[in-house]
């Protein structure tokens, strides 16, 4: 198994094996598909799956909170849709398109308001 | 700016040499995530003026101030605000660093009431790290509004540690705060004191650990505790702490605990791995996951929260978020700002003026006595920053102060995402680059919230292209006092430009990808009347302090230069350049000279020159407009350039510099022949 410095691969594993860590969370019921933030519609919400990306930026993001899990949900686009604003954790946070993009959520119910 | 000019050296022990400390003055550290209100408190307690605003990132480095409780004598330091002790940028190092190594008495954590759990995050880090603790939970009135409701007796009871709550801005709960504090400290030092005479060197032990980890990793984190104790590595921190970065695998703490025990960092890793493969993620997730975990059972168990209906600041964000609108209105802001500028600081520049005129006759004086001469330059200098400074820039910062307030400019960044990105920097970049409307020299220390150096760089040279309040009291009082304000607003726009082209280009010299915007959005708030004010003063405070000597001394000098033929070779030495080149008069060489010291010093000496604020005496309209382009592009000010070499490195301050003369002459020299055109 490889060190926690070398994500990448930890994570193309996670994303391989399908919702391993949904499984390891919440018991078997959540393996639904998972969709990268991006592409969730404004005003959705739902799950995080996975996250993956840079490692870097992968440790930012959970100390900011979007640790698998964790309730999101999308706010609104920005213009030209470069970056996102969500609410997780009872704040709002914006964050760029890419970062968006290796952040897997299982859609499902919003993610709570205020 | 100025209350961090006149910041002492904080990095006064360098380690955690608590013993060595001199006197009785308890040192007290304001931490916590950004906005929260450090800088609230910070300025309540101390009286001083740190940079209040509701966005994150405006401390970016460590201020020191002084306060006084029953004759207890206490520094207080002001921290950039942190989310995590693995620091992400430049000025969350600064807050990591001094928190870790320099060991204060006491470490006040502020926390916003309104997001309890994130906050809380940091909170438990503190903890782990041992550090003499008083959590600060602020705004809870802010809270209130929203609904939300904290119980901070059971807070207290649970994290085992003091808990105040506080308004900030309104002074709530200090007394309290520093009290608790005080005893804190005491405390602390008292234990300390006990613990150097019992064993010396040892470390204390941990004590009953709080809050547990799962069975997996609290069992790792104790098999390398021990190890470090019985290492003895670091011995002022606690080794459960250790072993928890170590766990992390925090690159600062594997340097230096590798530094002592190769042996530890390896068996480190060992475990990491250890728990990684059982938990199918990474052993850092595991331990955020945790954490998080921990803090949001504490947040639910001390928070009520009640429906609230639909504030009015939640449409606000949609308009100035939203695809068209947000950018209509963003422009609406920006001519707003200038207008308002303008017609107030025009307004107030005529009553000025006038009042003047009554009280003396400005003759400037060629000849006859020094001290006379002297004198003449002086009051003229004086004159000319008492009309053409003051009126422009009180309004001008008053509006600063009260957008910095609202919450606006994290909308700013969000819908300037994209065309930021097109110049290689991310949606934050606006606040420094904003800031830069204002000066130069804060807003390249801000860039310190930017993650990557290469981004840094690209945000401070875009900002030494944007008019700052120096610049746009030239282009106010000049182009649009004496051309026109559409031709003002012309400047702006080319000036906008400039930037993206240059921008681009010099995205070519540093290619490379950034991390991305990530970046916490506060709710809009009414900004408070008291702090807008004060923040205005503050800046108009250190501009009449500093700078005003610098306009009457300058003047009064090159009034004398001038009577003594002194002038005369510089201006004709730079006449190919300013008559030949650009056609400006030939007096506007020695003007440029000065500009360099500041930007206004332009048409400030031209003023003390000339005797008179009425431009249209000596210049005509083209030569205003070039000599206004020519100005708000031509070099830093003599302070950016420094700010740039201390950020960066004096050959980078310098090659900026260096093309940006020969830029702004070119622009100078293309604008004075094509703008006969059409003026
Ligand atoms: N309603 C309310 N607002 C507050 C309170 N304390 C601070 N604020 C506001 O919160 C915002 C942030 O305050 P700062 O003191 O600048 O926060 P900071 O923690 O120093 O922020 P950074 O330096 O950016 O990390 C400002 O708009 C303040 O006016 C409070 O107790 N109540
Ligand atoms: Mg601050």
């Amino acid at each position: 198994m490889q060190p926690c410095g070398r994500l990448l691969s930890a994570c193309e594993e996670c994303a391989e094996a399908q919702g391993c860590v949904l499984k390891d969370l919440r018991g078997a019921e959540g393996t639904a598909k998972a969709v990268p933030l991006s592409k969730m519609p404004a005003g959705s919400g739902g799950k995080i799956a996975y996250v993956k990306g840079d490692g870097k930026i992968i440790r930012r993001l959970f100390d900011l909170g979007l640790t698998p899990g964790t309730a999101v949900a999308v706010s609104r686009f920005s213009p030209f849709r470069s970056s996102i604003e969500i609410f997780v954790r009872g704040s709002r946070l914006a964050l760029g398109k890419e970062i968006c993009s290796g952040i897997f959520v299982e859609p499902g119910s919003s993610g709570g308001s205020a | 700016m100025s209350a961090i000019d006149r910041l002492l050296d904080c990095h006064s022990t360098g380690t955690r040499g608590r013993a060595a400390r001199k006197g009785d003055c308890i040192r007290v550290a304001l931490a916590g995530n950004a906005n929260v209100g450090k800088s609230s408190v910070f300025n309540r307690l101390t009286g001083t003026h740190q940079i209040i605003g509701n966005w994150p990132g405006k401390t970016v480095e460590v201020a020191c101030g002084f306060a006084e409780f029953r004759g207890q004598k206490l520094e207080i330091v002001d921290l950039p605000g942190i989310y995590s002790l693995s620091a992400f940028s430049p000025d969350e190092t600064v807050s990591r660093d001094y928190i870790a190594d320099e060991g204060p008495d006491a470490v006040i954590n502020v926390i916003d009431a309104s997001v309890l759990e994130r906050n809380l995050y940091f909170t438990l880090q503190l903890l782990e790290m041992g550090a003499p603790l008083v959590v600060c939970l602020n705004q809870v009135d802010f809270a209130a509004g929203r609904g939300i409701r904290i119980d901070d007796r059971k807070l207290e009871a649970l994290l085992g540690v003091p808990v105040v709550p506080t308004v900030a801005i309104a002074g709530r709960g200090m007394d309290e705060l520093v009290e608790r504090t005080l005893k804190v400290a005491k405390e602390g030092k008292r234990a300390e004191a006990a613990l150097w005479v019992a064993r010396k060197g040892k470390r204390a032990r941990a004590e009953a650990v709080r809050f547990a980890y799962s069975k997996e990793v609290e069992s790792k984190i104790g098999e390398l505790a021990g190890l470090i104790e019985a290492s003895g590595v670091m011995p002022t921190h606690p080794s459960r702490w250790i072993a928890i970065r170590l766990l992390e695998s925090d690159s600062r703490m594997k340097r230096t605990v590798g530094s002592a025990s190769r042996a530890i960092v390896e068996r480190a890793e060992k475990l990491a791995e250890e728990i990684a493969r059982l938990r199918k993620i990474p052993c850092y997730e595991v331990i955020a996951l945790e954490r998080y975990a921990m803090a949001a059972g504490i947040a639910k168990k001390v928070r009520t929260s009640a429906q609230h209906a639909r504030m009015a600041s939640e449409r606000l964000d949609e308009i100035t978020t939203h695809r068209e609108w947000g950018y209509a209105i963003a422009a609406c802001v920006m001519l707003g700002l200038l207008l308002w500028t303008f017609v107030i600081g025009n307004f107030l520049s005529l009553q000025l003026s006038n009042v003047f005129a009554l009280l003396s006759p400005l003759e400037p004086k060629v000849a006859g006595n020094v001290l006379e001469i002297l004198w003449n330059g002086a009051f003229g200098g004086l004159v000319a920053g008492v009309t053409l400074v003051i009126p422009f820039v009180i309004p001008f910062y008053f509006l600063i102060a009260f957008l910095e307030d609202s919450g606006y400019l994290t909308r700013l960044a969000f819908v300037f995402d994209s065309a930021l990105s097109s110049i290689g920097l991310h949606g934050k970049a606006i606040i420094p680059l904003l800031l830069g409307y204002g000066c130069s020299v804060p807003a390249i220390l801000s860039c310190r919230i930017m993650e990557t150096r290469r981004e840094r760089l690209l945000a401070a040279f875009a900002i030494t292209l944007i008019p700052c309040s120096a610049r746009t009291i030239v282009i106010l009082g000049l182009v649009a006092a004496f051309v026109g304000i559409e031709w003002a607003l012309a400047l702006y726009i080319i000036d906008l430009v400039i930037v993206l082209l240059l921008g681009r280009l010099a995205l070519r010299a540093l290619p490379g990808k950034g991390a991305g915007l990530m970046m916490e959005m506060h709710a809009y708030r009414m900004p408070s009347p008291g702090i807008v004010a004060k923040q205005t003063w503050a800046r108009t405070k250190s501009l009449i302090y500093i700078v005003f000597p610098i306009y009457i001394v300058g003047s009064a000098l090159m009034q004398l230069a001038y009577a003594a033929g002194l002038l005369a070779p510089v201006n004709s030495l730079l006449a190919p350049i300013t008559v030949g080149w650009l056609g400006l008069p030939e007096i506007t060489g020695i003007m440029l000279v000065f500009g360099v010291v500041r930007k206004e010093l332009t048409i400030l000496m031209l003023a003390a020159l000339v005797g008179t604020t009425q431009f249209a005496l000596v210049l005509s309209p083209v030569q205003m407009m070039v000599l206004a382009l020519v100005t708000m592009l031509y070099i830093p000010c003599l302070a950016t350039i420094s700010a740039l070499a201390r950020e960066f490195d004096m050959r980078t301050a310098l090659a900026i510099s260096a093309a940006e003369v020969v830029f702004a002459l070119i622009v100078g020299g293309v604008a004075a022949r094509l703008l006969p055109l059409v003026l």
